[in-house]
């Protein structure tokens, strides 16, 4: 139970730290590429800071679940930072590590949000919120699936059991349901963090947005939350992916020597794979509001194709 | 046939989703769409009370469903013949294939990153207090309840979505100024989402049932020499039955 | 895709070198690094908001030094006013800078958001932007020169 904690608690922080400095290197990575200069991977965290520092803005004729939202947002993405076997496979809640739970709890950080959105009242939170749900109620299932295909080789839905199957056996990667289930969880992703082309991070215009429409009304300190929050998510989100398709370096024993080689295979896959997202959306344009559904119709018959292969060829 | 099932299921849970947080949202939150939900106000403390129960009732299960388990298990066990599906004390786990999970550890372990993120945010935020401030209504304002979402606009999006599905009915009236096209009076647009199983199924069983009943109306019209000679037909018509048959 | 990507090499970096950072410490230690912004068009002409688009471009990036445009004025630390403040923008303006939360500055960017410039005495004009907000920096100019206002917000930045 020690390390598993001690590894969980090592996972929460790394994620913690690092999702700011993700978000960095993902704007500088895009402004870069659109020949300009960028302002260093560190601005996020210097944005967090200075939002700390500001006065907490309670709008009128907001309730509770407006204030509890943003707490609520980060407390669900950091159980799911400690959950999940991203540097180590020792998981200090052996019982919860579910994948089903794990999505659950992402979804649900999303739904605390909608409902913030809602609960301003204001036209654009309502808008926010409609279409954050719309896309969150498309991605679900094609997220409950795809892993569910992936659980089907390992025998179990635990996040540690599929990592563990994966590293003895890592021709399981090349399966085609894997390669499917793949395809499909990254569509995912991008849906969920908001990312081109279901939704531009780095709009200002209200009519265009989904995730920023449901924030508009937090300031200083909650809207510091909201965007670790964000990042926290995308990070998560990432991390997942590199987790169950490219496991290797993770821990699997307690070792100091392989906690440490953990950490820094983690920390280099998922830039790895945000530098690698961030230069794909400077060639894409965002989708329209109401092709996006058709673009996730597309991932969740992908997920679907990946169970029905890993029943029959698997 | 379990990938079908499966994405059933994921499809509905989706869904579920998006019905939850509207029904939440539209029906708690932000300020009253309509004078009427404004004029609410709340019910006798004995209607309240059964409200209550049910979602203590609710709320328990979710937190421990260990707890209801092993009797429910038991008895589809006994059904199909099977051992129980599910076993552990705080833990479901499943007995089939290798998954588990505990409602309970899971609370508790939201709980306690809830308090720890409160906690930094009181120590490493400068502000003590909260400023009240008019709702961002982008300089114009004052915000009215017309602007908020409502329940349809809500679920407009998913709808669209779904349209081919749901096959919803829309209109659109536009009335135009007398003297030219280009100028509009009213606009008046109406969508309704009837239900499609109620139209393709119940309707036509529903008719063909009436107009049995409307058959059988016109028989039995009232009149004594009618029925009389309802019975004399029969007669007759034993009489010939028994003549032929014997 | 691959035409997009021939153009990106060939470009290389739009952005100009940086000039030298501003000597002064910033005026609001708070905002140190990161400034976000909200910028309000009072009644301008246009012609200053060309230039706060090009201030953010590539050439100029602005966002190196750490300010940002954003789309709430709850996000905000500073507000970017330009044009004279006419009448139906007065109440607005007014509010806009209530829902900013502090520490706040105001920038009042072009002559006509100093002076009322070439509109000054015009009869839709309430006056310039100090009469209706506080105003703690100005970049005179009309237009002024992309450079002068990413020094004014480098100047809030101290990077
Ligand atoms: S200062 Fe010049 S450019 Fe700017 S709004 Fe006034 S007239 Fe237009």
């Amino acid at each position: 139970m020690t390390p598993g904690i001690a590894g969980g608690l090592l996972q929460a922080v790394l994620v913690v730290g690092g999702a700011p400095l993700l978000l960095g290197l993902m704007r500088q990575v895009r402004a870069r590429m659109e020949g300009r200069a960028g302002p260093g991977v560190g601005q996020p965290w210097r944005d967090l800071r200075k939002l700390l520092a500001k006065e907490m803005i309670t709008p009128r004729g907001t309730s509770e679940v407006f204030r509890v939202a943003p707490v609520l947002t980060v407390a669900m993405t950091l159980v799911v930072a400690v959950v999940v076997p991203f540097v180590t496979t020792a998981s200090p809640l052996p019982g919860v590590a579910d994948m089903f739970v794990v999505v659950a709890l992402l979804a649900h950080g999303t739904v605390v949000l909608a409902l913030a959105g809602l609960d301003t009242g204001t036209a654009f939170g309502g808008m926010g919120a409609s279409r954050e749900v719309t896309i969150l109620a498309l991605v679900e299932p094609t997220a409950l699936v795809a892993i569910f295909a992936l659980s089907v080789p390992a025998g179990s839905t635990g996040l540690p059991a599929i990592v563990s199957s994966t590293l003895a056996e890592p021709a399981h990667v090349l399966a085609p349901a894997s390669l499917l289930a793949a395809v499909a969880l990254g569509m995912v992703v991008l849906a969920e963090t908001g990312r081109l082309p279901v939704d531009n991070p780095s709009t200002h215009l209200e009519l265009t947005m989904v995730h920023e429409a449901m924030v508009l009304e937090y300031a200083g300190p909650r809207l510091a939350l909201v965007e670790l929050g964000a990042a926290l998510r995308l990070t998560v989100y990432l991390g997942l992916l590199v987790t169950l398709f490219v496991p290797w370096g993770i821990a699997t024993e307690a070792h100091l020597l392989a906690l440490a080689v953990g950490v820094v295979a983690f920390a280099v896959k998922v830039a790895a794979a945000g530098a690698l997202l961030a230069a794909a959306e400077v060639f894409l344009a965002k989708l329209r509001l109401f092709r996006v559904p058709e673009l996730l119709a597309g991932s969740f018959l992908l997920a679907l194709l990946a169970v029905a292969a890993a029943y029959l060829l698997g | 046939m379990l990938p079908l099932a499966v994405a059933a299921v994921a499809l509905t849970a989706g869904l579920a989703v998006a019905t939850f947080v509207k029904a939440f949202g539209v029906g708690f939150l932000a300020r009253p769409r309509s004078p009427e939900a404004a004029a609410a106000h709340e019910s006798p403390p004995a209607m309240v009370a059964g409200m209550v129960v049910a979602g203590l009732a609710c709320a328990g299960l979710a937190v421990a469903p260990t707890a209801v388990l092993p009797a429910v298990s038991a008895v589809a066990g006994a059904v199909t013949g099977a051992g129980p599906a599910v076993t552990g004390a705080v833990t479901v786990e499943l007995t089939g294939a290798a998954g588990a999970l505990s409602p309970l550890l899971l609370i508790a372990a939201l709980a306690g990153a809830s308090l720890l993120v409160v906690a930094l945010l009181r120590a490493l935020g400068r502000a003590r207090r909260a400023r009240e401030a008019r709702l961002w209504d982008c300089g114009a304002g004052p915000m009215t309840a017309r602007m908020e979402y409502t329940a349809t606009s809500f679920a407009e999006p998913l709808q669209r979505v779904f349209d081919d599905v749901l096959d919803p009915v829309s209109d659109v009236d536009v009335t135009h100024v007398e003297e030219s096209r280009y100028l509009v009076t009213a606009v008046a647009y109406r969508r309704s989402v009837p239900d499609r199983v109620e139209r393709a199924v119940y309707a036509p069983v529903l008719a063909a049932v009436a107009a049995w009943g409307r058959a059988g109306r016109r028989l039995a019209a009232g009149s004594v020499h009618r029925y009389l000679g309802y019975g004399f037909a029969t007669v007759c018509g034993l009489l010939v039955l028994l003549v032929v048959t014997r | 895709m691959w035409s997009l990507w021939r153009r990106i090499r060939r470009t290389g970096r739009a952005a100009e070198p940086a000039p030298a950072a501003p000597g002064a410490p910033p005026p609001v230690p708070a905002l140190a690094g990161s400034v976000q912004i909200r910028h309000v068009d009072a009644g301008s002409c246009n012609g200053c908001e060309v230039e706060i688009g090009s201030a953010f471009g590539p050439v100029h990036d602005a966002e190196r030094y750490g300010a940002r445009l954003v789309a709430s004025p709850r996000h905000a630390d500073a507000l970017l006013v330009t044009g004279p403040v006419t009448r139906n923008m007065a109440e607005p303006l007014r509010r806009t800078f209530e829902a900013v939360p502090r520490p706040r500055v105001v920038l009042a960017v072009g002559d006509c958001a100093r002076d009322c410039g070439v509109f000054a005495g015009a009869y839709g004009v309430t006056g310039p932007v100090g009469a209706v907000v506080p105003v703690d920096a100005e970049v005179p100019g009309c237009p002024p020169r992309p450079e002068e206002i990413v020094a004014a917000l480098r100047a809030l930045t101290g990077r």
